[in-house]
């Protein structure tokens, strides 16, 4: 007994060094096509004067933050994309969370709006994008067909620079639906159904069950869900293309990963040292907005008892 | 609140989880619905609260008819067999909230709660949540906030389940007293016959989805209405011997001899019966005539007062309970008389009470 006790607390060294050598694979896997990137852009955002031909640079500095934070394009690039993030989740978390809902429900139709909903995610993204493009054309549009039904004037979706980042919104909102739908649906299907019967036994509407058993139930989904999504949203830049082109009419839609991408392609000679330091800020941005997410989910966990492991 | 069943039948896809259930339940008392795994205990219990639509029959609340009414119109407290309290609200709100959604005023809620929190003694935990309780613990939360609408019915499905040994005894004599004090006409499920022995007024024995009879715990013992009835209820199990009628008298599979019972006399000659003998209802005797049933002892334990045998009759192995007096030895040839009580003959094929 004693001897095994030991022998727990001090395994042999070959013992030890096992669970390593099987996690050497994956691990020099990530290590060159993730660990090194990110490492090499952080030190490059630093180099001073890099030239990409030569590799050569000046020295180690914080010209490139410096450049970029007096850039007004950076500027605007940070503010187009938090107010982004800051429309687009909220949205598409709280539609998602409906029609999780509506799906959750074991109605005739739910086979049907299962498939409706769930399409976008098999469909390629060029199909779907030029499909949106057409549905906010300007005089043929599906869009503007149903403002007019309701009496409203058409809006110029595509080319109107004030209207331009709302159907980014729009499309934003509807291609990050399909896969929030999945994890708020696994949640839901996760919550024990005798909390509905016994709500309803007392009588409970289904909008006081939905806020006051549901939505706590699921919490933890949803926040995760935010997260995810808030992520990604920070990111916004495939979406440019389909839609605009571009980045909008006179750069009304120029966002951070558009001015990264914008730094390195777009100039001559491309600015690899203002690209790497813009990466870096929109990693410090993305790391403290879900790290604050992460901090009220646990306050929120606190608030409703449950052990924080 | 008086019950009333009229030829219920619920089918699903396949199965008929109950099958022409009529029934009367009494009002004011602790009834338990009692039956093996599967026969349809949860379904009658979800019928009477309307979460289930029946499939043919009515329900009866006193004189109103409720078979098509909603469940929260029913005026039902039901505690579910894992509590389903709700983990994000501590035990204070979890109470409330039947009240909350009846619109009680806040101040008047909590009055409620907290009253109902100290029958059942779990006003000290007030403020925690369901996984921060015992078993124990969220099986009284899980009453209270049945009780707190003063319900006309309480319905409990196999509430003690979840719970080790010792705290089921102790909480069935808690629902036992808690049911006493409020007086509500409760129905609480269970499949373990001691359960429903020790606490119940009347138990409703079912069988794949039959009712077979409804009776007060001594009576349902000392006169079940079939041999189903007979093997559920008791410990240790009644003994079952099969046998052959002759001449008025049991001839039991396995023995060269009959067995007189004046009960069995105007049995028809050749029928296959079994004979269902309750172990306390032996009695060692010297006799040897025909009223005596005559076997080897196996082997002996002695209890205290009681002694339980194990003796060999014919085909069977018998368990007697037999006071310890008699002083019993292994391999010794007794005679054991039957006592008028707890003795039955059973068809053997339907297992219809014959005498
Ligand atoms: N929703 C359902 N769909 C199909 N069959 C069902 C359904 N609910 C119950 N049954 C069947 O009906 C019968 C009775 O089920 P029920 O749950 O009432 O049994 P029970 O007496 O409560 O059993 P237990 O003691 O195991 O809880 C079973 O054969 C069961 O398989
Ligand atoms: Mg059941």
């Amino acid at each position: 007994m004693n001897l095994y006790a030991k022998n727990l607390k001090n395994p042999p060294f070959k013992k030890r060094i096992e669970p390593f050598l099987y996690l050497l694979p994956f691990t020099i896997g990530v290590a060159i096509f993730t660990l090194y990137p990110i490492v090499n852009v952080f030190i490059l955002s630093f180099k001073e004067n890099y030239r990409h031909l030569t590799g050569k640079y000046s020295g180690f500095g914080f010209a490139n933050y410096r450049s970029i934070l007096k850039d007004p394009y950076f500027i605007q690039a940070i503010q187009i994309t938090f107010k982004y993030v800051l429309i687009v989740i909220p949205f598409a978390v709280a539609l998602s969370l409906m029609i999780a809902n509506l799906l959750n429900q074991k109605t005739k139709l739910s086979g049907l709006f299962q498939t409706m909903y769930f399409l976008p995610l098999i469909t390629s993204v060029t199909a779907v994008g030029l499909t949106w493009k057409y549905m906010f054309n300007y005089r043929s549009g599906i869009i503007n067909f149903i403002l007019n039904l309701f009496g409203l004037n058409s809006v110029n979706w595509l080319q109107d620079p004030n209207a331009n980042f709302w159907a980014l919104c729009i499309y934003g909102i509807w291609s990050m639906m399909p896969f929030t739908i999945i994890l708020l649906l696994s949640g839901l299907q996760n919550i024990d159904p005798r909390y509905y019967t016994a709500a309803k036994v007392d009588g409970a509407s289904s909008l006081r069950i939905f806020f006051r058993i549901t939505v706590p139930l699921l919490s933890p989904t949803i926040w995760l869900v935010v997260i995810i999504n808030t992520i990604s949203a920070f990111k916004v830049f495939n979406e440019l293309f389909p839609l605009f082109a571009g980045p909008g009419i006179g750069h009304n839609l120029y966002t951070l990963v558009y001015y990264i991408y914008h730094q390195f392609r777009g100039l001559t000679p491309p600015k690899y040292g203002r690209a790497a330091a813009a990466a870096i800020i929109l990693f410090g941005l993305i790391l403290i907005f879900t790290r604050i997410q992460f901090l009220i989910q646990r306050w929120n966990r606190e608030i409703h008892g449950e052990k924080s492991k | 609140m008086n019950i009333t069943l009229d030829h219920v039948t619920k089918k699903f896809a396949e199965t008929i989880a109950v099958n022409d259930f009529s029934a009367r339940l009494p009002s004011g008392q602790l009834l338990c619905l009692l039956g093996p795994s599967g026969c349809g205990k949860t379904t009658i219990l979800n019928m009477l609260s309307g979460i289930v639509p029946v499939t043919a029959g009515r329900i009866f609340f006193d004189d109103r008819d409720v078979t098509e009414l909603e469940p929260e119109k029913r005026g039902i407290g039901l505690v579910f067999q894992n509590y389903s309290l709700y983990p994000h609200m501590s035990v204070l709100e979890n109470i409330c909230f039947p009240l909350e959604i009846q619109g009680v005023k806040k101040s008047e809620r909590i009055r409620r709660a907290t009253e109902l929190a100290e029958m059942v003694y779990v006003d000290n935990l007030l403020k925690r949540r369901p996984a921060q309780l015992s078993g124990g613990q969220q099986q009284r939360v899980a009453i209270a906030r049945a009780l707190v609408k003063n319900p006309q019915l309480l319905l409990l499905d196999e509430p003690l389940s979840n719970l080790d040994a010792r705290l089921r005894i102790e909480m069935r004599e808690e629902i036992r007293r808690i049911q006493q004090e409020t007086r509500v006409t409760t129905i609480f499920v269970t499949h373990d016959q001691e359960e429903a022995m020790s606490i119940s007024d009347q138990i409703v024995l079912m069988k794949d989805g039959y009712l077979q009879q409804i009776a007060a715990p001594l009576e349902i013992y000392r006169n079940p209405i079939n041999e189903f009835t007979a093997d559920f209820l008791g410990n240790p199990v009644i003994n079952k011997l099969s046998g052959v009628v002759r001449n008025g008298k049991i001839r039991i599979d396995g023995t060269e001899r009959e067995l007189a019972l004046p009960t069995a006399e105007a049995l028809a000659d050749g029928r296959k019966i079994h004979l269902s003998i309750r172990a306390e209802s032996f009695e060692p005797s010297d006799e040897r005539d025909e009223t005596v049933l005559i076997g080897s002892v196996a082997a002996l334990s002695v209890t205290g007062k009681d002694t339980l045998a194990n003796i060999r009759v014919g085909d069977f192995d018998v368990r007697a309970l037999v006071d310890s007096d008699a002083e019993l030895s292994a391999g010794e040839t007794v005679g054991l008389t039957l006592k008028s009580r707890g003795v039955f003959v059973f068809d053997a094929e339907s297992g219809e009470r014959l005498a």
